[in-house]
């Protein structure tokens, strides 16, 4: 008994700098990630994006990509890999198209609110969105060079 | 005008609703992992790996948060670490460099395979250009300081 009691008292001491934790951690992300969902949630309202995707659509084909998946392109850098998908799905596209695309999406994606994540990281945000940004279209490129006609 | 106003604001209470519910469990686990030396020992198992990448072992629970759940909550693990000054921003970079290019592994993943793409292609390539990217940011930065 006498030699459970410190054990306890202490794991009760690590629970609760674990909530502390979290709450300046949560509270921390809060900040960052209110006033980004906000700003992005007015781009979608406000129909800019289907304008950037249109000027994209001609370059898919680098890709191996149907033009009308550039819109699912420009949701997923700006909003997330769900509204992507759901711009996607209805466009029939092959096994070989949805790798490309889920490679392509998977590197970059999301970069409003995961770069200002990244700046509250103090992690160069700059660096790691070109990265992001240019390895995912760098990966698009290759595998439709690499990739067999049919997966 | 009111309608997207109303949208926004559930979405938003939804996400930091999720955010919460992630992050306390994970801070949680990680004081208690550490203050039973559990974290020492999984960082002992893949001390290589982790050498090779640049990273120090305290960047290692931000990266296995991350890698399974997403950047942002990565971020949220780190952010705390940094404010006991546990994590440089050398470190916090090679982080967010790996984990740019690598996180949300399962749930990217499996929202693609699901839409029909083949399951390697998507995770083999990403892990890959991690591990290649990473240690050479690693060896940059450590060149020049």
């Amino acid at each position: 008994m006498s030699a459970v009691k410190p054990v306890d008292r202490s794991l009760i001491q690590l629970i609760l700098e674990g909530v502390r934790q979290g709450m300046y951690s949560f509270l921390a992300l809060l900040k960052i990630m209110a006033p980004v969902y906000v700003f992005v949630s007015l781009l979608k309202h406000l129909e800019i994006l289907g304008i950037i995707s249109d000027h994209l659509t001609p370059y898919m084909k680098y890709f191996g990509l149907p033009g009308g998946t550039a819109l699912a392109i420009v949701l997923g850098w700006t909003i997330n890999i769900y509204a992507a998908i759901a711009a996607f799905a209805g466009l029939g596209l092959t096994a070989r198209q949805v790798t490309i695309l889920g490679v392509m999406l998977g590197i970059s994606h999301t970069h409003f609110m995961e770069t200002a994540v990244v700046a509250r990281m103090n992690a160069r945000p700059w660096v790691v969105f070109s990265l992001r940004m240019i390895v995912g279209l760098g990966m698009g490129f290759l595998l439709n060079l690499l990739l067999p006609e049919t997966l | 005008m009111i309608d997207f106003a109303v949208a926004t604001s559930l979405g938003l209470i939804k996400l930091l609703g999720m955010v919460f519910v992630i992050i306390m469990p994970l801070m949680i686990a990680l004081e208690i992992s550490r203050g039973y030396g559990i974290l020492e020992k999984i960082v002992k198992g893949i001390a290589p790996a982790i050498e090779f990448l640049g990273f120090k072992k305290d960047s290692v629970f931000p990266l296995l948060a991350g890698m399974l759940f997403g950047i942002s909550y990565g971020a949220g693990v780190l952010i705390g670490e940094t404010k006991k000054g546990r994590i440089g921003s050398d470190q916090a970079f090679l982080v967010a460099v790996f984990l740019g290019l690598f996180h949300a592994i399962m749930e990217d993943t499996l929202l693609f395979v699901a839409q029909g793409a083949v399951w390697w292609i998507l995770v083999l390539p990403r892990l890959l250009l991690a591990v290649i990217v990473t240690s050479i940011a690693a060896r940059t930065i450590g060149s020049r300081s």
